[in-house]
């Protein structure tokens, strides 16, 4: 089943029908319903989606790092090919920080408060490959030296307390990059910081991926993020891909109308004058979804047919587009734009 | 830190004031103070060495410094000076409450920690459950039962009393002996039931608290082993409040050894305490009491310090001076 | 909704009932009140009418019958006392005692505790200062330093329970007092200019209930522990009052020798009264609390 690329070899991460779920008071929470998407090396993919919409379990479920009572209920994840369920707990572990990184929200929170830096930035280098202190500690400097934090020495025997939320996040950055892994999964990690720290972070994210060929999954609720930062975006509803493609192709011309309301409600672009569009309506609740479009009781373009769960697939008058849309009526293309 | 000197410094000062009041002011001192048995010659002698003549603040002073040079009277019963017939006991009193401390984290916060990691599991519902009776069983009715149980029908350990003891460094300790154990244990372990307890659910809390943080989850999505998250980033963040807890308890136990001491008849200073009070021996139980403040006043303080090495978040805001 | 409908009482007892553990031990903790209340009626013989006692059923095991032909259910102590009685009397004698130290504590404390919200400043960092200077020691060293100064007897046993235990109350209800004092109630009752006594008496003081009730629950458990425990040590009760304490300690020197019935059903009594109000507290904080429930 396992798509090959032109070179033969597999993707680096194909995520194939993902199913995470919640077990509630209220019933089931299916917070990840079907997902399904795969990444080159070196690429930079946006998942984007309002908070809920379960863009963040999904990159949890990738790294098998679902809370309980959480868990993964259904679909692939394929790493190389290799179907991480099939690897015990301990291969699992292997690839956690060392092939897969994961950088965080909060900067505040993920690191410990009662640990030094150096301590924090060590064991991630010895929990992977048995080199001495001394040398674990050469590479945490340099990696520090590479997200561009000044006096990296000094830095190493902080504690987190002693430092900024930018600074913080830096070093988690550096965390995630010490051990050189193949896929970065960020989860909204500017969102917590200041708006100048912000592009900051941003800008030299995007350069340390490409200088080092990571790929990277950027999760965030924020399409003007993605439009300077991805190769490609899937947008998420309700727990699964509404919308997926190239970046320019999807923020150009959205077929998915709750695309087409994301992108109406960003300020930055939406000509001025106009009073900002917004999606009626809220987000449902993830437990018991009515059968069908989650997005139906929301969208301005429902018909009859939209009871039945359209699939997630080219839009017939498209042609053979790489993009993808979960619509039974997407929204027309705009006329000759080209 | 200084501040925090002027504060034990004041607790003592209030506390000997208290003792004063109670011991001299009420009722009268020359029941309290001189021996029930002396005659008419003795009491007057006792009234003029004690200066009851004089006004109150003289009175005050004179206790006062005397405490302070050590003197705090004579027994009645024995004639030893009081401070002495303390500290002759002390030391079995202190190993009785060391090794208590030690049973109670050396189970309490694996239990714990297991009980939190697992909330869910039978053997942790056990865990909480038996803490729950560790809370509210009386310590003196446990004492009893291990005695019927270990002693009477089973005939394994001793009931009462301290065994062969070894000096060690001056000081005549049990530990070293194996008689020393078997008659250590059973009080031990009924003095460390209520503090295994407290650490089952101290852990147990902050476990649950620290499982949850970011900061666990980030270092699971390092690659760390399960053996380095609980052992270092759980641990070091659950031993801030547990080492406070840990500190604090060590006088608390202190205290209730009276207790167990009168149940095991272990001849530490809660047992002369007990009989002191029995034969109305009142520069011993004030002796005991200043003692006991102080120890108090010590820990507090031992534990403060201690807090701020645990705890970065501490340490910096004194260097910056902001506390 | 049915909820919106039933009554606020009818709701914390489904609540306080979805427990099985906490309702169980309800269920016993009244059994061992009406014991208590009725120890005359329920006992075989009057345990302290020494002419009731022969002194042949001395010692006797549990089930073995006396002399007279009446069987001890749990057998005799040392006179030839019915232990089953004596228990019951025992449980009157540690219930009344801590709960009417709880009371009075609980109104002392309540007072204080008031009295320092409502007045603040200078008298509220010295009533605190003197709340936690005793809290920092443990109650039964208070206790046991407040007996040997104040001597035997039953009030003075009170009195040593009740000093111990005020300084909880004070605490909690400054606490509550403190976040209600602010509430928009407490500043439209004192808009309609009423006077502070009936403001803090008839609107801070109820607000500040829930907490009180839970903490004196457990307190009367911990007074009735601290009883039998100074009572065991020989400072509590006279041997005029025998609570269970006392049971226990006289039959101590029995134990050594196996018989062990002496202590060992006084104590069952004060475990089994301990833990079911320890169990029926934890119940009503978690039912009165719910931002501590799961």
């Amino acid at each position: 089943m396992s798509a090959a690329n032109a070179s033969g070899r597999p993707p680096l991460l194909q995520v194939e029908g993902l199913v995470t779920v919640f077990p509630t008071r209220n019933g089931l929470l299916r917070a990840v319903d079907g997902v399904d998407f795969t990444l080159e090396r070196g690429e930079i993919l946006g998942l984007v989606g309002e908070s809920g919409s379960g863009k963040s379990v999904t990159g949890f479920s990738i790294l098998g790092l679902v809370d309980p009572p959480g868990r993964i209920t259904g679909g692939r994840v394929l790493l190389d090919g290799v179907d991480l369920a099939t690897l015990d707990e301990r291969a699992r572990r292997a690839i956690r920080g060392k092939r897969i990184a994961m950088i965080f929200q909060d900067p505040m929170m993920t690191l410990n408060p009662v640990l030094r830096i150096d301590t924090q930035m060590i064991e991630a280098v010895t929990a992977h490959e048995s080199v001495g202190t001394a040398q674990a500690r050469d590479r945490a400097r340099a990696a520090l030296v590479q997200v561009g934090i000044a006096a990296p020495d000094e830095r190493l025997l902080a504690y987190p307390h002693q430092l900024s939320g930018g600074m913080r996040q830096r070093v988690a950055i550096a965390i995630a990059l010490v051990n050189r892994p193949d896929l970065i999964i960020a989860d909204e990690p500017t969102t917590a910081l200041d708006v100048t720290i912000q592009g900051q972070i941003l800008y030299e994210m995007q350069a340390l991926v490409r200088e080092s060929g990571t790929a990277l999954v950027w999760i965030t609720h924020d399409l003007s993020v993605v439009a300077g930062l991805a190769d490609r975006v899937c947008v998420m509803y309700a727990g699964r891909i509404v919308e997926a493609g190239p970046v320019d192709t999807v923020l150009d011309a959205p077929r998915h109308p709750y695309t087409r309301g994301l992108i109406d409600s960003v300020p930055a672009m939406n000509p001025r004058g106009r009073p900002l569009a917004q999606i009626p309506g809220n987000t449902p609740s993830p437990i018991d979804l009515p059968p069908g479009c989650a997005f139906r009781a929301r969208c301005g373009r429902a018909i009859e047919r939209c009871v039945e769960m359209p699939a997630l697939a080219s839009p017939g008058d498209e042609g053979q587009g790489r993009r993808s849309a979960r619509c039974w009526h997407p929204v027309p293309l705009p006329q000759a734009t080209r | 830190m200084l501040r925090r000197l002027m504060q034990s410094t004041g607790v003592l000062f209030v506390m000997s004031l208290l003792v004063f009041f109670g011991v001299y002011a009420i009722g009268n001192p020359v029941d309290i103070l001189v021996n029930p048995n002396a005659d008419q010659q003795d009491i007057a002698r006792a009234i003029a060495e004690l200066g009851l003549d004089q006004p109150l603040y003289l009175q005050y002073w004179h206790f006062l410094t005397s405490a302070l040079s050590g003197d705090l009277g004579r027994s009645f019963s024995t004639g030893i000076p009081a401070l002495e017939l303390i500290f002759q006991r002390m030391p079995a009193t202190l190993e009785l409450a060391a090794a208590s401390m030690a049973i109670a984290i050396v189970l309490g916060i694996p239990l714990g920690l297991y009980a939190g990691l697992r909330p869910d599991s039978k053997i942790a519902k056990g865990i909480m459950a038996g803490s729950i009776l560790g809370f509210s069983l009386p310590t003196f009715w446990v004492g009893l039962m291990l005695i019927m149980v270990f002693s009477v029908w089973l005939g394994w350990l001793p009931p009462t009393g301290r065994g062969d003891t070894v000096e060690l460094l001056g000081v005549q300790v049990s530990f070293l002996t194996l008689d020393g154990w078997s008659h250590l244990l059973l009080p031990a372990t009924n003095l460390a039931l209520f503090n295994l307890a407290l650490l089952i659910r101290l852990t147990r809390a902050g476990t649950r608290e620290v499982m949850v943080q970011d900061y666990i989850r980030f270092a699971r999505a390092k690659g760390l082993s399960d053996s380095r998250i609980i052992g270092v980033h759980v641990l070091k963040n659950i031993m801030i409040p547990i080492v406070t807890i840990v500190g604090l308890e060590f006088g608390s136990v202190i205290a209730f050894a009276v207790v167990t001491e009168s149940i095991f008849a272990w001849p530490g200073m809660g047992k002369l305490l007990i009989d002191s009070i029995n034969q109305l021996d009142r520069p011993v139980i004030v002796a005991y009491v200043l003692l006991i403040v102080l120890m108090f006043v010590l820990i507090n303080l031992v534990v403060d310090v201690l807090y701020s090495l645990l705890d970065p978040r501490i340490r910096l805001a004194d260097a910056g001076g902001a506390r | 909704m049915s909820a919106a409908v039933q009554s606020p009482l009818r709701r914390f007892l489904a609540e306080f009932a979805a427990s099985r553990v906490a309702l169980g031990a309800a269920v016993l903790l009244a059994a061992i009140l009406f014991a208590a209340l009725f120890a005359p009626l329920l006992s075989p013989q009057d345990p302290y009418d020494l002419a009731q006692l022969d002194i042949m059923d001395s010692k006797l095991e549990p089930g073995a019958k006396g002399a007279a032909g009446n069987t001890f259910v749990l057998g005799s102590d040392e006179q030839g006392r019915d232990l089953w009685s004596a228990i019951l009397y025992g449980l009157r004698i540690s219930l009344g005692v801590g709960v009417l130290a709880t009371l009075v504590a609980m109104a002392f404390g309540t007072l204080v505790g008031l009295g320092s919200a409502w007045i603040g400043g200078r008298f509220d960092s010295l009533m605190m200062r003197i709340v936690d200077l005793q809290l920092s020691f443990p109650a039964i060293l208070v206790a046991l330093v407040l007996l040997a100064v104040l001597g035997q007897g039953v009030d003075k046993v009170v009195l040593a329970l009740v000093i111990v235990q005020w300084a909880y109350y004070a605490r909690t209800v400054r606490g509550s007092a403190l976040v209600e004092r602010n509430r928009e109630y407490i500043e439209a009752a004192r808009c309609l200019a009423l006077s502070p006594a009936r403001i803090v008496l008839r609107h801070l003081l109820p607000n500040c209930l829930p907490p009180l009730i839970v903490i004196a629950t457990v307190q009367v458990a911990h007074a009735i522990a601290l009883e039998a425990t100074l009572s065991f040590l020989g400072l509590g009760m006279p041997i005029t009052s025998p609570s269970l304490g006392l049971l226990i300690a006289n039959g101590y020197t029995q134990l050594l020798s196996g018989k062990y019935w002496i202590s060992f059903f006084p104590g069952v009594a004060l475990v089994l009264t301990i833990v079911a109000i320890n169990l029926v507290g934890d119940q009503l904080r978690d039912v009165l609390n719910p931002r501590l429930s799961r």
